[in-house]
């Protein structure tokens, strides 16, 4: 088994795959990892920031592999998958107590100055240094609760459809509708040009 | 358009028809609620999409993953149904069979009525720190001692 992409299944269906590694084909569960890490790694980076985002992705996995008996058969696996990677980001964040470390008022004059300029003008997007932008951006998503957040990302980054979501994050489609809702009027709040609390006020 | 299909059209991740698009854009033009909520869903986008941006997983990240599922099976845990009852069911079982044993065995004897009803006053077998304990007469001896000696 080489380091590189694992070469079979390309075309298998993730059920065959599903099969093969529990009939204790471990190759065919890389042929899984690959196709799916970078839909569990956007998941675990849109919902975590940092350093941790790799050992988060392992943990994905592992536990993956550990309960692949539990994938219903003919479903595709990158949603279970996807509710993994939530469920650990959760726990991560409630470590973490990301919500209380971090508040817009952490916004400094600069990031409100960009801020500010992006609102009016998207194409400003170009000229801000991608490292600024990327923790600007966690800053501003940091705002949400985890879980609107997750709806967030997973409505608007992954395209998902609602009734997806729900089955990923265990709700209802009512409560995916009232998140999505609630975390793009806190958005809005922020950067729909109404008064930045802290970054103005300071 | 009005207000409510605008926003449903900015909900699509498809691509609008032409004149679809059309319209929206003319919209958005004349409705400044509209223009602040395609904005914003805009911006969202962009957001999510540079947080989510990133390199592959480190090279190392399978060799990893390789040896920490080694490390912990040799194979998938495929919990069946029969196997995953089963282990429940077994540990019920045995709680069941043992609570039943401890019903219906008879009590142990308590130590103060075998004491006295036994005739030697089991002193061989009841003992505190080495003293061998009173015989069921030594201890009426001494009562009627005691009596005795009371006026």
């Amino acid at each position: 088994m080489g380091e590189g992409q694992p070469d079979l299944g390309g075309q298998a269906s993730d059920g065959d795959l599903v099969r093969r590694t529990l009939a204790g084909e471990q190759q065919a569960f890389e042929v899984l990892v690959h196709r799916y890490r970078r839909l569990v790694f956007r998941v675990i980076r849109g919902m975590v920031p940092g350093a941790e985002v790799e050992d988060i992705g392992q943990e994905t996995f592992l536990r993956a592999y550990r309960s692949l008996g539990q994938v219903q058969q003919g479903s595709s696996v990158g949603p279970w998958l996807a509710r993994i990677a939530v469920n650990l980001c959760y726990d991560h964040l409630r470590r973490l107590r990301w919500r209380q470390e971090r508040s817009f008022s952490d916004l400094g004059p600069e990031e409100t100055t960009v801020l500010d300029r992006l609102v009016q003008d998207e194409s400003t997007l170009r000229d801000i240094d991608r490292l600024f932008l990327r923790d600007l951006a966690e800053k501003l998503l940091g705002q949400l609760a985890p879980q609107d957040r997750a709806v967030l990302l997973l409505k608007e980054r992954e395209g998902m459809e609602t009734k997806e979501v729900a089955r990923i994050l265990g709700c209802s489609e009512v409560a995916v509708r009232l998140r999505l809702f609630r975390a793009r009027r806190a958005l809005r709040k922020l950067l729909g040009g109404e008064s930045h609390p802290g970054g103005r006020e300071t | 358009m009005k207000c409510r299909e605008a926003k449903e059209a900015l909900d699509r991740r498809t691509v609008l028809a032409f004149d679809e698009a059309d319209a929206l854009a003319r919209h958005l033009r004349a409705c400044p609620d509209c223009a602040a909520v395609a904005r914003t869903r805009r911006l969202t986008r962009l957001l999510l999409e540079v947080v989510t941006a990133g390199d592959e997983p480190s090279p190392y990240f399978m060799a990893r993953l390789r040896a920490r599922i080694g490390e912990a099976t040799d194979s998938p845990v495929a919990p069946r149904f029969g196997i995953r009852l089963l282990v429940p069911t077994l540990a019920s079982l045995t709680l069941m069979l043992a609570s039943g044993a401890y019903l219906l065995s008879p009590p142990p004897p308590s130590p103060v009525l075998s004491f006295l009803d036994s005739p030697a006053g089991g002193s061989e077998t009841f003992s505190f720190l080495g003293i061998p304990r009173p015989t069921h007469d030594q201890i009426l001896a001494s009562i009627l001692e005691e009596e005795k000696r009371t006026p």
